[in-house]
Parts: structure tokens; sequence; C-alpha cells
């Protein structure tokens, strides 16, 4: 930590950030690196254990659990269709028919808000996994290599980050018309950078550790050491990163298609129904609320459970 | 120090480099290049079409045309001319151009004057209700998308109770005043803080409350100091540094921020002039917007790192 040492090398933005990068918010910044030298990964059964005591999270997993039940089996089971249109009961307000009201094309919008949520969280964790896995062969790669790969994967890291990436996303989804595919691979591989950096300190410090040098005097094969002994370390962080990530892909996702350079009608997904509503706003306010409180429940969840895995998994931050 | 300084602005230089290799290979990515824009349209002959890729070098080897392209940029600033309404490219961003500094520095200031009071009163507090009250709207804030929190913000304040213009800097029609003018400003610069309010203020209260715990505070507390003026004198100070780091990361937020907030209250800045130059296929215009908010970005980052060494002395510039 900066602040509590007294002699202080370099300004080192990059290590100082490792910890936070996931997201900027509350963790303690070393804590990602400490986590590694020593301690055991908690192990699943802990987790769960964990979670027994904790409200906030374990709402937040049913929370999570019930939107992605809904988002598969609403659609199937509901008399409407999510692409329906009824001219006859166009911007209906909330009844007991439309638990949500109906937009501006008669359809009933939480059908609709479910069909998108399908289209949000696919895209949100498929991007998530390519982000991480980006991220963590990248980051592992850089470390264990070091020399020439790990400056031009960490330049690349800061020129990743000192762009304002969602104008070029931007760009390249105007240019192309996009697929939920391509919005996946867009956001993918414009969003590893924190993996890339937290994997990359972990991979850092484990290298040095003394099970590292056990393996490397037994004769295991560096990329063996690095693949079956290194990389788990890096699981916790990993994670914690994770459920972020999907949150960042979320809201990737939706702000592109609230621009109208994502998901394409009539193929819906929360953002695009945002677009949407912008018409709306006075006679049908309905429009705007649901899709948009849908974006920010599942948000809030990944947040609370990413706050929560981090308390488990790096109990030194707390 | 002075040596810090030139290392980082060299170091800042080859990054200019790879950011106009990704703007002008994005810019040939496009099909049919810079002026398939033009061969699409068809009051555009193919012959004049041809005489223009020649009168632009369009016709030289790509790295030819890129060393002519980084010699009008960084020489004269010309960005050439936007395809849409043929204006140099460098007048439509100087002219949008205050306005997203104006909606940026006014959300900066929100958000460091509201997160900054959030995380004093929670490292005063910690602990009790306030403390927690924050740190839940803290959360909260964090997971919501501005452009929900904007339509909802635009819905209540400006349809439904008619407090707030909802678009643009001035009320059309009316003599322009500093008082129209500011109310205009009031939601697209609230709506843009609210992310940053988030992010700082939870950085800021971890950051706070393990500086309170170090021993030059207990030997404050000791000497007699109220709690208050611990925390603003000398958790703060030290709190600082860390936070900037922060701040620092968050600057593309910032961009990517004002593109939907100006979208959304229909803001004349660069972020509108990006929207508006996606829909118009505005290539020049869109590289432009890339290329100029990289650097600033680029150039207030260093900024953010030279204030580092002032905000913590005993941080020494070493080579590493």
């Amino acid at each position: 930590m900066v602040s509590s040492t007294p002699v202080l090398s370099t300004p080192d933005r990059k290590k100082a950030i490792a910890g936070v990068a996931a997201d900027a918010v509350g963790c303690k910044t070393g804590s990602v690196v400490r986590t590694t030298s020593g301690r055991k990964p908690a192990s699943r059964r802990r987790i769960v254990l964990m979670l027994d005591g904790d409200k906030t999270a374990t709402s937040a997993l049913v929370l999570i659990l019930v939107l992605i039940i809904c988002a598969v089996f609403a659609p199937l089971l509901s008399p409407y269709h999510p692409d329906a249109t009824n001219l006859n009961n166009r911007l209906d307000p909330p009844s007991l028919q439309h638990p949500f009201g109906t937009d501006d094309m008669g359809t009933d919008l939480f059908v609709r808000v479910m069909a998108g949520g399908r289209v949000s969280l696919a895209v949100g964790i498929l991007a998530m996994i390519l982000a991480v896995s980006i991220g963590v062969v990248g980051g592992a790669i850089s470390a264990f290599w070091g020399g020439w790969v790990d400056s031009i994967v960490m330049r690349a890291t800061d020129l990743m980050l000192s762009i304002p990436v969602f104008f070029i996303v931007l760009l390249v989804a105007s240019l192309i018309t996009p697929g939920v595919v391509t919005i996946c691979l867009l956001i993918g591989i414009t969003q590893w950078m924190d993996v890339a950096r937290v994997v990359r300190s972990v991979v850092l410090s484990a290298k040095q550790s003394p099970f590292a040098e056990a393996a490397r005097a037994l004769g295991v094969p560096g990329n063996r050491i690095l693949f079956r002994h290194i990389l788990l370390h890096t699981s916790g962080p990993v994670l914690v990163a994770a459920t972020i990530g999907v949150a960042h892909a979320m809201i990737m996702e939706s702000a592109l298609s609230f621009l109208g350079f994502g998901v394409q009608p009539p193929a819906a997904s929360w953002g695009s129904m945002l677009r949407n509503a912008q018409s709306h706003l006075g006679p049908a306010p309905w429009t705007a609320i649901f899709p948009g409180l849908m974006i920010f429940l599942t948000v809030l969840c990944c947040h609370a459970v990413s706050d929560f895995l981090r308390s488990v998994l790096e109990p030194q931050s707390n | 120090m002075w040596k810090y300084t030139v290392r980082r602005i060299l170091e800042v230089v080859p990054l200019i480099v790879l950011i106009s290799v990704t703007c002008f290979a994005l810019m040939h990515a496009i099909p049919g290049g810079p002026a398939g824009v033009l061969a699409d349209n068809p009051k555009v002959s193919p012959d004049e079409v041809a005489g223009i890729r020649t009168s632009f070098g369009l016709d030289q080897p790509l790295p030819v045309q890129y060393v002519m392209w980084c010699k009008r940029v960084l020489l004269h600033g010309d960005f050439g001319y936007s395809f849409a309404t043929g204006e140099p490219v460098l007048r439509m961003i100087l002219r949008s151009l205050p306005a997203t500094l104006e909606l940026m520095v006014s959300a900066f200031i929100i958000a460091f004057l509201v997160a900054t009071s959030i995380a004093v009163v929670s490292a005063l507090w910690p602990r009790s209700a306030v403390d927690t009250f924050l740190t839940v709207t803290s959360l909260v804030l964090i997971s919501v998308p501005i452009f929900w929190s904007g339509l909802m913000a635009m819905m209540l304040f400006s349809v439904k109770w008619g407090f707030l213009p909802s678009a643009g800097m001035f009320t059309v029609g009316s003599p322009a005043s500093v008082i129209d003018h500011l109310r205009h400003l009031i939601l697209p610069s609230a709506i843009l803080s609210l992310v940053f309010i988030a992010s700082w203020s939870r950085y800021l209260r971890v950051t706070l409350n393990e500086v309170l715990s170090s021993d030059f505070i207990k030997v404050a507390k000791a000497k007699g100091l109220s709690k208050t003026a611990i925390v603003l004198r000398h958790g703060l100070r030290n709190a600082a540094a860390p936070v900037l780091t922060v701040i620092a990361l968050n600057l593309p937020l910032l961009f990517t921020g004002s593109v939907i907030v100006e979208k959304l209250f229909s803001w004349p800045g660069m972020g509108l002039l990006f929207y508006k130059g996606l829909g118009r296929m505005d290539y020049s215009v869109l590289m432009a917007i890339v290329f100029v908010s990289s650097v600033l970005i680029l150039v207030l980052n260093l900024t953010v790192d030279l204030i580092y060494g002032v905000l913590d002395p005993r941080i020494k510039y070493s080579r590493s």
C-alpha cells in the first residue's frame, strides 16, 4: 500500500492498480497479490459454509437464479409471444393481464423483458468467459515468461486501458451489423485487461514461492508448473473479477443496444427496450422502468456476490 | 523528479503512435476505405471518387499514407474534412469540445465533492447507521446504468414535474442567460457524476479506514487532536494519493459516459458529435474524436502521475 510504507519506490501504478482494477471499488489494493503467498485457496465447502451466514449474498444469488429461470422459462409458459404485436392494447399500463404493461406495439412487456433477459444474460456470461480466458492466458504468460512477452502484453494492456475503448467498440459495431455472437466477441476482446493485470500480479508472486521452486527443483517443465500449479492460485481473484465481468459486459451490451448499435430488432435486449422507451417516457413510463430495473437488479446482484466472494477468498481485505 | 517527468513523457509517445496506427488501421478496415462512403453516394460519380482518391493520396501505398496522415495531424492539426458536411473536422471538434469539457468538469467536481463527503462521514462514524446507509447507496449507485438513471431522472424532473429542461444547453427562443444554462447543465452533469461518486467513495472509504488504523493516527489521537481534525487533516491527505490512481483509471469512463449522457440529453458536445457521426458514417470525424480523446486521456494520466509526487512527498521517483 502506497501510504503505509515509509520508503517507496516508483509510484508503480500498474502494481497498485492490480487489485482494484476489477472495478475500482472497495477492495484493498495489494490484497489480491498477498492472498497467494502461502495461503491455500478457499475450498468450495468453505464458500458454501460462509454463504450460510450472509443474507445479502444469499439473496443476491437466489435473485440471479430466479432471473435466469424466469428468462429461460417465462417466454415458454406465457400465453403471449415476446414479438407478437397487438395494436388494440398499445401502451397499456401494468395490470393483472400484463404485469409489466405493454409497449408501443402492444407486446406484453413481461414476456418481452424476460425474452430480452435471455439475450442480456447470455451476452453478459459469454462475453465474460471470453474476457476472462484472454485475461488469464495473457496475464499468466506475461508474468511467467517475462521479458519481451511481458512488455508486449503490458503495453497492450496500458494502451487498452488508456483509450476510450467504448468509442472503438461503437465504431466497429456501426461498421458491421452486430449479432449476439459479434457483440460477445467485441465486448470480450475489450474487457480482458483487468483480469490480465490481476492474474499477472498473482502469478508473479506465486512464481517466487517455495512450492514453485520445489517443482522446478524436481525438474517439472515450466509450462506444467504454470498450468498445473500456479494457475490454481489465481482462481480466487479470477472468480471475483469474473462476477464483476458479467456486470460490466451486461452494462456494455445494454449501452450498445441503447445507442442502437447492439442487438437489432425484432430481437430485444434490455438495452434496446430502453431505447424504444425513450419516446414514450411521458405516457408510458413503465416501458422504461422495467427493462432498466432488470439491468440494475442483475448488476447489483453481481456486485453483491463479488463483494461476498472477495470477503471469503481474501479475508485480509476486510 | 525531472528525470522521471521526462521518462514518463517519453513513455507516452509510443502509446500515441500506437493509437494513431490503430485509428489509421480502423479507417482503412472500412469496406472501400475512407472514400467508400462517397462511392455509395449516387450523386457522386465514379470518376469523381477516383479524383478524390488521388487528391487525398488514397491511391498511395498504406505506409506512405500513414506518414502523410501523421504529418497532417501532428504538424497542422488537420484531420481532413467531414464526409457528411464537408466542414473541416478540426473546426467541428473545437466547436463541440468546450461543451463536453464543461459537462465533464462539472460532473467531476460534483463527484469529487459528494464522494469525499460520503467517505469522510463514513470514516467519522464507522459501522453507524449513516455508514451502512452510505455504503448501500454506493453499491446501488455503482449498479445503476447511467442510461437508465438518466431516463428515470428525465422522466421525473422534466416530463412529470417539469422542474428542469430535458435537452440542449439553452432554451430555444428565449434570451440566453447563465441561470438558464445552469438549469440545463444540472441533470446531465449529475447523471454523469453518479458512476464516479459510487466508485470513488467506496474506494476512498476503504483507503481512509486503512490510513486511520496506522500508527501516526494513534499519535495524533494521543496528542489530543479531535476526530474531525484527524480525518480531515491527516486521513484525507494520506488517502489522496491512492485514490488518485482510481480517478486516473476512470478517465476513459468519463468519455464513455459522455457519449451516453450527451445523446440522452442532446448536449451538443463531442460525444453527441461522435454519436451523430456513427449514424451518418462520418469516419473522418469518428477517427479524429477517437484520436483526440485518447490523447486527452493520456495527457491527463500523465498529469495525475506527476501530481502523485506532490500529494505524497514520500514517493521516490526511481528507475524501475
